[in-house]
């Protein structure tokens, strides 16, 4: 954990949670504000040097007109989920070290707390963060293996790669709670042979602490809390389940080692609020999503939504056709 | 450009992402300096803060697999090394998406330039490395392993240590630049042989080792130290394997004996033919007019089986500084 105290993640992407609201808030609204303006939401992105400007106006597109409705906050986070839960079954299927599956869910989060979900597609973002973790990870894999292995253009994930490495501000290295697991467990065989329980289950405890943090990765928790909170609560839950340690006495050892400046009870509360967190995790279904993704793609391109309106005035019109025939009868 | 607003449509990035990085045109060029690993480096300052920078200017290739991964790597270390006597990378800015070729002081300026802000260094080492008194040489020695043991102590290799990569500010303050070769280490890993400039590659690169760590950044360390006392290049071979019989001239034929292993490396048989009879360690002979705890220590630096190479720590404690 050396490293961590000095990284560019604890003094820059460590939040409060209502500086990630605001965040996230500030995003929705400016989409909202661009959506009504531009009549779409989808911003130009330079691709070679990554720069960002407004949109065209669409072609009818009068102002304050839009009939389509922005995403609403609870909608963007929904989507941000579903698609940080897709980034795992990606890495899953190419099979992945869970290092450059946390190092892509990681970028993904940090990209849209700056940017809304309407305004570059989480589809082809999710990818290029994929693709950014496996070269900073130093797990060559080229665009077009990525791309072949999704059935999607591999300029796709290449077209976003400047935008995603500027907004986070080139900050490339990050610290996830697997590391920081492999440490505890090690201390914990220690804790073991010292007569407090039997080693030889720790690597059930191991297996069930990563699947947990799996789904920490979804949450929050790893834009609030330092990776080794982050392990310590799923380490303390796959316990409180598994029974293999007492982990209360264990948390004595540690505080007492490290002569902590933070009182455990404090650091008890922060583990509590983690697991909280895991525990009201809900990871939207395809079906969940279909009604979010129709209105994204009107935000992207509103031409979809006339098609949409057409269709149903093609229906209208057969309805009255057939009224029309019943009357005659 | 000055008075030129942005293109119409354009976002101030600044208002959308705080984190996100600046144009280049937050910086006036003055002047091109040099050339980094990857590409020129200019002087220039920042038009708000008045700051003086270097820019060094990142080569994009023809964009197959998008940003080049070993500027990633650089960027990834520079980021992760916080120390006084390494360079500080400020920040990563691009130019305009538009071009500006149309003459003026922006003749530079193209479509999709990419530029890694370092803090200024007012020239490197190679304008002092032959005309230092022993006193400076022992404040700059001293820096530069400073800055070399933070390295090592968070698994840096740098792997292109010389003068061209040791910069020098205010006259005095050292700091070792230009990481386009460095990389994390780990003890098991393998590691491209193809690394460090010809005069400052150790013995063990050059018989093809890929397995290797600190002690490859410390035979170059020691290069410099020699060369600061002898006033010229200490090994300048003209080929890998002049480089090696010139190592081998002054520091002794290796062996089995005093080193384990050196058999064994990929082109031990190819690159020793040449001095069929052992030669014996004459490094002292040529440096014994100068202070003998600074000869100790090049000594140490120096030795031909890495595994007893002196460490940056052990270095800094040793007799040639405590005095």
């Amino acid at each position: 954990m050396a490293d961590f105290r000095t990284s560019t993640q604890r003094e820059r992407w460590i939040f409060q949670s209502h500086d990630l609201m605001e965040r996230w808030a500030a995003a929705n609204q400016r989409a909202a504000q661009t959506l009504a303006q531009y009549g779409t939401t989808r911003l130009n992105v330079d691709l070679l040097d990554g720069s960002v400007s407004y949109p065209e106006s669409m072609p009818d597109h009068v102002e304050g007109s839009s009939v389509v409705k922005p995403l609403s906050y609870e909608e963007e986070q929904l989507t941000r989920v579903f698609y940080e839960q897709k980034i795992q079954e990606v890495c899953a299927a190419f099979k992945f070290p869970h290092k450059i599956q946390a190092t892509a869910i990681i970028y993904f989060k940090r990209f849209y707390l700056q940017w809304s979900v309407m305004e570059h597609q989480p589809k082809h973002i999710m990818l290029t963060c994929v693709y950014a973790s496996c070269k900073v990870e130093e797990n060559h894999v080229s665009a077009e293996e990525l791309g072949k292995g999704i059935q999607q253009d591999h300029q796709i994930i290449l077209n976003n790669e400047m935008i995603l490495l500027k907004t986070l501000d080139f900050d490339l290295i990050v610290y996830a709670p697997y590391r920081s697991i492999e440490g505890f467990i090690d201390d914990l065989e220690d804790f073991c042979r010292a007569g407090n329980g039997p080693f030889q289950r720790l690597k059930e405890l191991r297996q069930a602490a990563i699947s947990h943090v799996d789904k920490m990765m979804l949450t929050d928790a790893p834009l609030l809390y330092t990776p080794g909170q982050l392990a310590l609560a799923a380490l303390h839950k796959s316990n409180d389940l598994l029974r293999v340690v007492d982990f209360e006495r264990y948390l004595e050892i540690i505080f007492s080692r490290q002569h902590s400046d933070c009182p455990i009870e404090q650091f008890v509360q922060s583990i509590n609020e983690i697991n909280y967190l895991v525990d009201q995790l809900n990871i939207p279904t395809v079906k969940d999503m279909r009604h979010v993704d129709r209105k994204l793609k009107h935000c992207w391109d509103p031409s979809s939504h006339d098609e949409h309106n057409k269709k149903k005035e093609k229906k209208s019109k057969h309805k009255s056709k057939r009224t029309s025939t019943d009357a005659q009868l | 450009m000055d008075g030129e607003e942005a293109p119409l449509g354009a976002l101030n990035l600044a208002e959308y992402a705080p984190a996100g990085a600046r144009t280049v045109d937050c910086y006036r060029r003055i002047r091109k300096i040099g050339e980094g690993t990857y590409g020129e480096v200019f002087e220039a300052v920042d038009i708000i803060t008045g700051e003086r920078a270097a820019l060094k200017k990142i080569k994009l290739d023809d964009g197959k697999e998008g940003f080049p991964r070993q500027i990633l790597r650089e960027i990834k270390l520079l980021k992760k090394l916080d120390h006084e006597n390494i360079i500080r990378l400020k920040e990563i800015v691009v130019s305009p998406g538009s071009a500006h070729g149309t003459g003026g002081s922006d003749d530079h300026i193209y479509r999709g330039d990419i530029y890694m802000v370092f803090e200024y260094m007012d020239h490197d080492l190679k304008k002092v490395l032959h005309h230092s008194a022993p006193s400076q040489v022992k404040v700059y020695m001293g820096q530069l392993l400073k800055g070399l043991q933070y390295c090592h102590a968070n698994n840096v290799l740098h792997r292109d240590i010389k003068g061209a990569n040791l910069l020098i500010t205010g006259g005095k303050l050292l700091k070792l630049a230009d990481f386009g070769l460095a990389r994390l280490f780990t003890r098991d890993g393998t590691l491209t042989n193809h690394v460090i400039t010809l005069w400052y590659r150790p013995p063990e690169l050059l018989l093809g080792a890929t397995s290797y760590a600190e002690p490859v950044d410390i035979w170059s360390v020691g290069c410099i130290f020699a060369e600061f006392l002898l006033k010229k290049p200490l090994f300048p071979g003209r080929t890998e394997q002049e480089q090696l019989s010139k190592i081998f001239e002054l520091c002794g034929s290796p062996n089995e004996e005093s080193w384990p292993g050196v058999s064994k490396l990929p082109l031990y048989k190819t690159m020793t033919i040449r001095p069929a009879t052992p030669t014996k360690r004459s490094l002292r002979d040529i440096l014994q007019n100068f202070d003998c705890p600074a000869v100790e220590l090049i000594e140490r630096m120096l030795i031909l089986n890495p595994s007893q190479r002196i460490s940056a720590q052990d270095a800094l404690g040793a007799a040639y500084f405590i005095n």
